[in-house]
């Protein structure tokens, strides 16, 4: 943990507070600049546009993830494995290959528009690869199995247990009734670390925005990228990734008083 | 049993898959009694339960209550409430929000809400925890809790579903009481599943007996206890020493009864004839040991022996094949020491004698205690 963990991350905090030599580099004199220029320069914005962007992602994610999870812990034992089955099987492939694959899907000259010009749908090939919608639609695809998994977690735990929905039953609650005030507060842990589990990786996304957005969608991620790789300005990418690392950790601690509550074993002692 | 009937099942039969678990099920309960369904784990109980509150749809037949058909009503709709065995409290509620959540699906104003919570939890005397967190309550706090959450719909029927099994013996006394105070208070009908005889027999007006979803019999504790039905209700109702044995003889309302051990009578009971096999029941509080008044069945020799205050509880052994349990008034301790020899004794009009059932005891005799014969 010290080893991979800390001393990287110690390092690019240090050098987060160093100066930027005038050919790249870094320079070892402390100084505040590369956060204060975080703040000041147009570069706030991108995190303001990432944090955004990873909000809707993870929201999207949610409301999609949420019915198919529960279809899959209600299911019976056999649909339920093959459904599971379905859910992982992308973690088999590198998500490059896959953000590849959605490329291919929706290019200009992909599967999508060839279908929909051959049935005569369209006339015109749909321009859809390259947009921001492009970008939300990668990132929605690469992250969905991150939320299914703890939310079906969640759910199983709560079908597990079909008394709640029964007292629930019992005292006068319909199915959406039960639905809001049982279930749903007794998944609280699984949306809590699905939405965590989504929301990390994408602020710190960057190659989804730059294939599927073809460089028109700056994120946090690409443009601390583009300090370190492009700009050579590593100080100032360090800052960046300080600045996200810092929310992170925020996010964590907030999220953790909702996910650490067993719920279900303790009601049931 | 005055008053209108509150709970009618009318030929109910329930199949899960391809197994029929409750077989042409009928029996009424009136408004404001206190039954329960006592029977061995796997016997029925409380699929029958679950077909009043509407978590199980009835395969066959009609459940009613106050008159009113329920097939085909879901349990939300239904003016029942329960108790659950693990009392199944919302963990991620309080006791307050618990409590109150029958009345708030009602949409009843929070004002009314508090005023009701604040009664029901005075009714199970935990006024002081309306805001403790369910897992900061011990195993009797939490049966309380659902017992509030329940009564505070003000059902017309309160279904409990072995309640108490979860607690200790001491704990299990107390709540026994309080809800048979709680069932007087609320003068609403309970209907309540066990299979602890004990309890069924200390709390119930009427208790009806199952077996393998079929009703053996429906009567009060004092019918159950002194007139039994069959073998089988005798000896879950009770404790009973039982003998396979051949009916040789009708003489004068009684019938003489061969067993493999002794010969003996009987009251005639309907089933007797000369050559059918019956199954002869005695109640250990029904025998005597040693006294010269009137023939020995049989003798035997003391191979144990519990004093418990008033009572001495004694195991006779006739041979390998045959021990005898005894409940023997006596006070001195001195009486009936291990290995004597005893005469055993008892009146003819303290036995009974069933027709043998297919599913019977293979053994000359077999002692069925209360809790053994409960398949716990």
């Amino acid at each position: 943990m010290i080893v991979f963990f800390g001393i990287p991350n110690l390092y690019m905090l240090f050098i987060s507070f160093m100066q930027v030599g005038g050919y790249g580099g870094i320079v070892y004199h402390f100084t505040l600049a590369n956060y204060h220029l975080l703040f000041h320069w147009i570069e706030f914005k991108v995190i303001v546009d990432s944090l955004i962007f990873s909000v809707i992602v993870t929201a999207v994610c949610l409301v999609v993830a949420y019915p198919f999870a529960y279809i899959i812990a209600t299911s019976p034992a056999r649909r339920k494995l093959i459904l599971l089955f379905l859910v992982i099987v992308p973690f088999w492939t590198s998500s490059l290959i896959r953000t590849f694959a959605l490329m291919f899907l929706i290019s200009t000259e992909g599967f999508i528009n060839s279908v929909l010009l051959d049935f005569h749908i369209i006339h015109q090939p749909l321009n859809m690869l390259y947009t921001l919608g492009a970008t939300y639609l990668g990132q929605f695809y690469s992250m969905l199995p991150y939320m299914i998994l703890p939310l079906y977690a969640s759910l199983q735990g709560v079908m597990d247990h079909p008394e709640y929905m029964e007292a629930s039953r019992d005292l006068g609650a319909g199915a959406s009734k039960t639905f809001w005030r049982v279930v749903a507060p007794l998944t609280i842990p699984g949306i809590a670390t699905g939405s965590l589990l989504v929301f990390i990786p994408t602020l710190g996304t960057f190659f989804i925005p730059l294939l599927m957005g073809g460089g028109g969608v700056v994120l946090v991620g690409n443009f601390i990228e583009s300090q370190f790789l492009a700009a050579d300005n590593w100080p100032f990418g360090a800052a960046a990734s300080a600045l996200v690392i810092v929310i992170t950790l925020l996010l964590i601690g907030f999220s953790s008083r909702y996910m650490n509550n067993a719920f279900l074993e303790e009601g049931n002692a | 049993m005055s008053g209108s009937v509150m709970i009618g099942l009318h030929g109910v039969t329930k199949n899960f898959a391809h197994t029929q678990v409750i077989r042409e099920f009928s029996l009424d309960i009136y408004q404001g009694e206190f039954v329960t369904l006592l029977g061995a784990s796997g016997s029925g109980k409380t699929t029958i339960l679950r077909m009043i509150a509407g978590f199980e749809e009835v395969s066959g037949g009609r459940v009613t209550i106050d008159g009113v058909d329920m097939t085909g009503l879901p349990a939300n709709l239904r003016p029942v409430n329960s108790v659950f065995q693990n009392y199944a409290l919302f963990p991620h509620l309080n006791v307050y929000d618990n409590v109150a959540f029958g009345l708030r699906i009602k949409k009843f104003p929070e004002k009314l809400i508090k005023e009701r919570v604040r009664e029901s939890l005075n009714m199970v005397g935990l006024d002081a925890f309306a805001t403790r967190r369910i897992r900061q309550l011990s195993g009797g706090q939490q049966q309380r809790v659902a017992i509030a959450r329940a009564i505070i719909n003000r059902p017309k029927v309160l279904l409990l579903d072995e309640p108490l099994s979860a607690l200790d013996l001491k704990l299990r006394k107390e709540m026994q009481l309080e809800l048979k105070r709680l069932h007087r208070e609320l003068g609403i009908t309970f209907v309540y599943v066990t299979h602890d005889q004990e309890e069924a027999m200390s709390m119930s007006d009427r208790i009806g007996v199952l077996a393998h979803g079929e009703l053996l019999q429906y009567a009060s504790p004092e019918e159950l206890y002194a007139n039994p039905a069959s073998a089988a209700v005798a000896s879950f109702v009770g404790e009973t020493n039982l003998f396979d044995g051949t009916v040789v003889d009708i003489v004068k309302g009684y019938s003489v009864i061969q067993t493999r051990h002794f010969l003996t009578k009987a009251p005639v009971a309907e089933g007797h004839a000369v050559g059918s096999a019956v199954v002869l029941s005695v109640r250990p509080e029904a025998i005597r040991l040693g006294d010269s008044v009137g023939a020995p069945i049989c003798r035997g020799i003391i191979m144990e022996r519990i004093f418990a205050g008033s009572l001495i509880r004694i195991w006779v052994r006739v041979d390998e094949a045959l021990t005898i349990q005894c409940l023997i008034h006596g006070t001195r301790n001195d009486e009936f020491p291990i290995g004597e020899e005893v005469d055993v004794i008892w009146e003819p009009n303290h036995s009974l004698a069933f027709p043998k059932e297919i599913k019977s005891l293979s053994e000359d005799s077999q002692l069925l205690g209360s809790n053994e014969s409960a398949g716990q």
